[in-house]
Formats: C-alpha cells, sequence, structure tokens
C-alpha cells in the first residue's frame, strides 16, 4: 500500500472554465476519493425573488449562466404559466422548442471544443468552436443577443423569426451539418481520440440511476431518460427518440453529445415544418398563487425548477435544481479509482457548469 | 483506418479564407435587432417612471419633476424589459455597444417642453390647485357646521 | 408522431417521524431521487423530497413542514444521491440534518466566514436564534430538574 496524500484540484485549472475545487486523495497514481467543493461565485440568486417581482425574475434568472441561459428562462416561464394556467400561442411554443434547440447546439459544440483542448487536441477545439459561431450568428440575428437571449416572458415570445431568417436559418443548418460531420469522424473514429478516452471512468446503468444522475451523462451508460419526452412546448409534437449509448465510458458521453448535435438540426428542421402562423404573445394578467415543479431538459440535463407563490409580486421561494449539482455524484463516484492523468477529462465529461450550480 | 481522420478538415482548412475578422480595420456588422443599447425619443416621454420600476438592474433613473431620463450604461443588462413596458414605445434597443471610457458615465436626456404642453401643463397646474382650494374650503365648510351642530346639541343635553 | 408520456405532479404531505419510511418506500418501488430542497415559509421550514421514475417519467414530491429548530434525520443512507442536497440545505438555509453518510462539515461551499445561512431571510435567522434559545432554556431547565431531583434521591439516599 502507497503513501495517501491529498492534492487539491482547482478552483483555477486549465481544463476548467468555471471554478470548482476537488480534493482528490490519493495513492500513488491512483485517486482513491474526491471531495468537491463549490461555492466560489455563489451569488445568491434564488434569494432575489424578495427584491424582484415575478416579471423582472425572469430576466435574472436568464442571466445564471450564459450557456444554459435559454433553458433558465424556459423553465422560469413554464413555471409560472403552469401556476397561472395561461396558454402559449402556439407560434411562441414552436419558436421556444427551435431557440432551445439552437442553444443546445451550441452548448454541444463548446463542450466538444473543450474536451478536444482537455485531451490537448488543439485544432479540433478550433473547428468546434468555429461551427459554433455560426449558431451564435443565428441566434443574434433572430434574438438579439449572443448568449443571453431574453425573448421568454409568462405567456410568450416577444420576437418572432421571419420567413427570411428562417431561410437563412435552413441554409446555415445544412452548412453546419456538413461541417460537424466532418468533425464527428475525428471525435468518435480517431485513434488518438479512441485511446484516449475509451474505458475511462465507466458508470453502469444502475450505479447511474442510484446517483441520480441526468442529462446525456446519464444516457451515455444507457439509461433513456430525456425530459423532452413529457412533450412540453412543440416537443410533444416533434418525432425523436433520446439517444443513448450502452458503455458508460468517456467515449459514450462524447458520442452521444456529438449525436445531439444531429438530433438538435433534425429538430429544428421539423420544428419548422410543422410552425404555425399566428400570435407568439399572450399577456398574462394578475399576479401567481400557488407552487409548481417543472422539468425541462437542458444541455446538460434534467432541470427542475420550482416556484411557491403567494398572490403577491414577489415569489416566497425559487429553486432551480440544475443537471451539473446532480451529476456531482456522478463524478465523485467516476473519480474513484481513476488515474490522477484522467482527473481533468473525466471533470468535463459531465459538462460542469458551475454558476448554475451556484447560482 | 482510424489514423489521420483529421487531415481532411485540415487539408480544407487551408484553402479557405479565414473565419475570423481584422477586426479593428474592418467594422464589425450587427445584424439587424442586435440588443447593443437602449435609446429614447425623449419628446415622446412622458415620465411615467416604468421602466425604472421594471428595470431588473435598476439602471434607469426617471426624474418625474425634471423630466430627465438617466440611464447607466454599464448597469443595463439588455435585457429590452422597459422597450416592452414603455406604454408610449419611445424606448428602442439599437445595434453597437457602449465603448469604455476613462471616467464614470451616465447617458442622461430632458424633455423639452412644446408651447403646447407648457400650456396643458398650466392648465393642469390650475385645476390642481382650484381642486386643493374647493376641497380646503369643503373642509373648513364641514368643520364650521360640526361646529354648529355641536353648539346646538349642547343646550339640549 | 413521437409517443407522449403525460406525468402529472403528485405530492404528499407527511409528518417528520414518518419521513424516512416514505422515502423507504419510494427506493422499494424504484425511483431515482430527484432533488431536495428547502423553503422558509411562513416561520416554518418546507422540506421537498422529490422522486421520479426512470420509464414513465412519474414525478412524486415529499413534502414535510417542521419547526426552525427541528432535527431532521438523513435520507442519504437510504439515497446516495442526497449527499449534496442534504449538505447544501443545511448550509444554505440552516435545516438541523443529522447523520448525513457523507458529511462535509459545512464546507461544500466555500462561502466568507461571517456568512451564516445566506438564503435565511433576516426574520428567518430571528426566529431560530429564539427558538434555539428556547431549547436551549429549556434542556437547562431539564437538567436542573433531574440534577435536583438526583440530589434528592441522593440526599434520601444518604
Amino acid at each position: 500500500m502507497g503513501k495517501r496524500s491529498v492534492v487539491p484540484f482547482g478552483p483555477q485549472h486549465p481544463v476548467l472554465p468555471e471554478p470548482i475545487h476537488l480534493d482528490l486523495v490519493i495513492e500513488d497514481e491512483k485517486v482513491i476519493e474526491a471531495v468537491p467543493n463549490i461555492g466560489f461565485i455563489h451569488r445568491g440568486l434564488e434569494g432575489l425573488t424578495d427584491k424582484r417581482d415575478f416579471k423582472q425574475m425572469t430576466y435574472v434568472i436568464e442571466r445564471t449562466c450564459g450557456i444554459c441561459s435559454f433553458g433558465h428562462g424556459l423553465g422560469y416561464v413554464e413555471t409560472i404559466e403552469k401556476i397561472m394556467n395561461a396558454e402559449v400561442p402556439a407560434r411562441g411554443k414552436y419558436l421556444r422548442t427551435v431557440w432551445a434547440e439552437l442553444a443546445r447546439m451550441h452548448s454541444h459544440l463548446l463542450w466538444l471544443g473543450l474536451m478536444a483542448d482537455a485531451f490537448g487536441f488543439e485544432s479540433l477545439f478550433y473547428q468546434a468552436w468555429r461551427i459554433r459561431e455560426r449558431v451564435l450568428d443565428l441566434l443574434e440575428m433572430t434574438t438579439g443577443g449572443r448568449l443571453i437571449f431574453s425573448v421568454n416572458e409568462p405567456g410568450g415570445v416577444l420576437r418572432d423569426i421571419n420567413s427570411d431568417q428562417e431561410k437563412e436559418i435552413l441554409k446555415e443548418l445544412d452548412i453546419m451539418e456538413d461541417e460537424v460531420k466532418d468533425i464527428e469522424k475525428t471525435f468518435l473514429q480517431d485513434y488518438t481520440v479512441e485511446s484516449r478516452l475509451k474505458g475511462v471512468g465507466y458508470l453502469s446503468k444502475e450505479q447511474v440511476h442510484d446517483l441520480g444522475c441526468c442529462g446525456p451523462f446519464a444516457r451515455a451508460s444507457g439509461l433513456s431518460y430525456d425530459m423532452r419526452k413529457l412533450g412540453y412546448e412543440a416537443y410533444g409534437d416533434l418525432d425523436f427518440e433520446p439517444i443513448i449509448s450502452t458503455q458508460g465510458d468517456a467515449y459514450a458521453r462524447c458520442e452521444c453529445r456529438v449525436k445531439e448535435v444531429f438530433q438538435s438540426i433534425d429538430l429544428i428542421r421539423q420544428a419548422f415544418a410543422k410552425m404555425p402562423g399566428g400570435d407568439i404573445f399572450n399577456p398574462v394578467k394578475g399576479n401567481p398563487n400557488g407552487e409548481h415543479f417543472t422539468r425541462i431538459e437542458q444541455p446538460r440535463g434534467e432541470a427542475i425548477y420550482y416556484v411557491k407563490a403567494n398572490g403577491t409580486k414577489k415569489l416566497d421561494r425559487f429553486r432551480m435544481r440544475t443537471p451539473t449539482f446532480a451529476n456531482l455524484t456522478g463524478l465523485c463516484e467516476t473519480l474513484k479509482n481513476c488515474e490522477y492523468s484522467d482527473v481533468g477529462i473525466l471533470a468535463l465529461t459531465i459538462d460542469p457548469c458551475i454558476s448554475c450550480t451556484e447560482r | 483506418m482510424s489514423v489521420m481522420k483529421f487531415a481532411p478538415t485540415m487539408l480544407k482548412q487551408l484553402f479557405k479564407k479565414p473565419v475570423t475578422k481584422n477586426y479593428p480595420a474592418e467594422p464589425i456588422d450587427y445584424p439587424e435587432g442586435s440588443r447593443g443599447h437602449i435609446d429614447i425619443d425623449i419628446q415622446k416621454c412622458i415620465s411615467c417612471g416604468l421602466c425604472m420600476i421594471n428595470c431588473p438592474s435598476s439602471a434607469i433613473k426617471v426624474n418625474k419633476k425634471d423630466k430627465t431620463w438617466t440611464i447607466n450604461r454599464f448597469d443595463c443588462v439588455q435585457c429590452g424589459l422597459c422597450v416592452h413596458v414603455c406604454p408610449k414605445k419611445c424606448l428602442s434597443l439599437n445595434p453597437g455597444y457602449q465603448t469604455p471610457g476613462p471616467k464614470k458615465y451616465t447617458y442622461s436626456q430632458t424633455h423639452i417642453m412644446t408651447e403646447e404642453e407648457k400650456k396643458r401643463a398650466a392648465e393642469a397646474e390650475a385645476r390642481k390647485q382650484a381642486a386643493i382650494k374647493a376641497a380646503m374650503e369643503k373642509k373648513k365648510a364641514a368643520a364650521a357646521a360640526a361646529a354648529a351642530a355641536s353648539a346646538e346639541k349642547k343646550p339640549e343635553a | 408522431m413521437a409517443e407522449v408520456i403525460n406525468a402529472g405532479n403528485v405530492q404528499i404531505e407527511v409528518p417528520l417521524d414518518k419521513l424516512l419510511m416514505e422515502v423507504m418506500k419510494m427506493r422499494d418501488r424504484g425511483l431515482r431521487f430527484d432533488q431536495a430542497c428547502a423553503a422558509y415559509v411562513n416561520e416554518k421550514f418546507e422540506l421537498s423530497y422529490s422522486f421520479s421514475d426512470d420509464d414513465a417519467y412519474r414525478f412524486e414530491n415529499i413534502r414535510v413542514v417542521i419547526d426552525l429548530d427541528e432535527e431532521v434525520p438523513s435520507v442519504s443512507n437510504i439515497y446516495p444521491a442526497a449527499v449534496f442536497y442534504e449538505n447544501e440545505m443545511r448550509e444554505l438555509f440552516g435545516v438541523r440534518i443529522e447523520m448525513i453518510s457523507f458529511d462535509l462539515h459545512d464546507k461544500l461551499y466555500r462561502l466568507g466566514k461571517d456568512v451564516v445561512y445566506p438564503m435565511l431571510p433576516e426574520a428567518g435567522k430571528k426566529k431560530m436564534a429564539e427558538e434555539m434559545a428556547a431549547d436551549k432554556e429549556k434542556a437547562e431547565k431539564e437538567e436542573a430538574e433531574t440534577a435536583s431531583s438526583d440530589a434528592k434521591e441522593n440526599g434520601g439516599e444518604q
């Protein structure tokens, strides 16, 4: 038995886009245990409910994080709409779906880039982010913001996509599909990438279930668990199946995310084909009273939003359970008995979004 | 064969134009509807203060007395809620971001009243004064009546 | 057209001493642990434990309403996924959760040293201090009583 020592990992580390701290208990080159510490960027956004009214909170919550911004806004307004029994016009629902899928694409492409950077494939990282730039341009064209869109409001959306923009999006999607196919070959078939990722950080389906993991991280272990199947917004009208892989290692998680980019492209095309005309916004009146839990599928997994309202403008409690928080237990489990050199890659495979986790 | 999978992508890249822009030399073109900064058509503004109340980041200050509208552009988060709630639709979100500078800076606009508005404001002020006066007189009369009533009641008791 | 799964929210309210039993039932039915959160409402803590189904996506919620100073047993021995939620509830709200299987001792969130229960409103902190003081007084009184009764008994023996 070797000598045990504790090595701090983070909060500043080249593979980490945001600060998270892990205390790694190490024996020789093996990690025995990992203890996470968060809270470096805790801003208390949930506590702002006693200072801002429920309509302003939409914009506060969207600014929790730059990547999951649209998902947060969507989940929050859905919860408010459920409490107030507000009906969103059909076109509004389809527009939200389109933007949610574009946001998923840019989040996954960001992650693919970061992953390539983590295993030392710099030029692949540039290629992934080059494609992501196209998505951001589309988002800026349709919503006005590159990362934070501020188009959701309880009762509908504030901006419409006109026919010129629709054509532009569909044209760009064709180009992007070809480009992602190019880099997909490198991510999924290249010898160097395969040998770096295969067999690293294995989790079985049962483990993922017990640890409460969600999102592509859980789907990579064979758990078909995708909140879009609940049929919120327009997902009920669209045809898709959750993408799962059975290997349960870092390579499978990479594979799931690459394939979800194609799935998103497909879903956007379907949404445009079925998109009805008409209103996009249906203003809500009065104040919410009641409580509700909403679950939506964010790029990183299942996010739960809980609102408790008391009939006044200010909410009693707002809570969001973000996917990264749920996957922290999974991260600690994968880190057990892994090589010290794999910690960086494994910390990335849960797609950590620490701003969301700490709120 | 699973080696050299990246080579075609790399070779393609050799014969393509760079995707980045030579920024300071080439200007950026923002798409129409980009969220850059808030502008105001101050002559349409009625200083209702709804934008100030609704602003999530408290960037907007409205002075009803002086009819000024002030925004701290670095507090503003470009959410567009003020544009959405404005009853006169005098606010707009336009492309182009605030550039940083060496001094603290707030953008301020004052509503200059036209002759007609001045006249209307004077009329409203006169009406208000008249209403106050009338109310005062009414109060006085009521007080007098009450005094008289109590004076009348006293002898009975 | 894709199959849409309609999953309603189910909520049951249980007293604190039944909590562990209800959570055990959830585990026996094979549900996964989704989340746990605390809310400070009307001078009480409302704890929500949520579970969901892997296949039917059914969402079930256990609600426990407790006083601010009550001790809550940890469910982390039943569901290992609950550890971080429970640590979070204790650090941010001051819910007194006992026997967490992976106890981080208020070090999950690296907050400032002088920050105590950042998500609990000021009124809640005051109320909690009052209840704690009342508890302490009561405990001291009981102790004094037992001590005096002990002394009496001892005196009787002598």
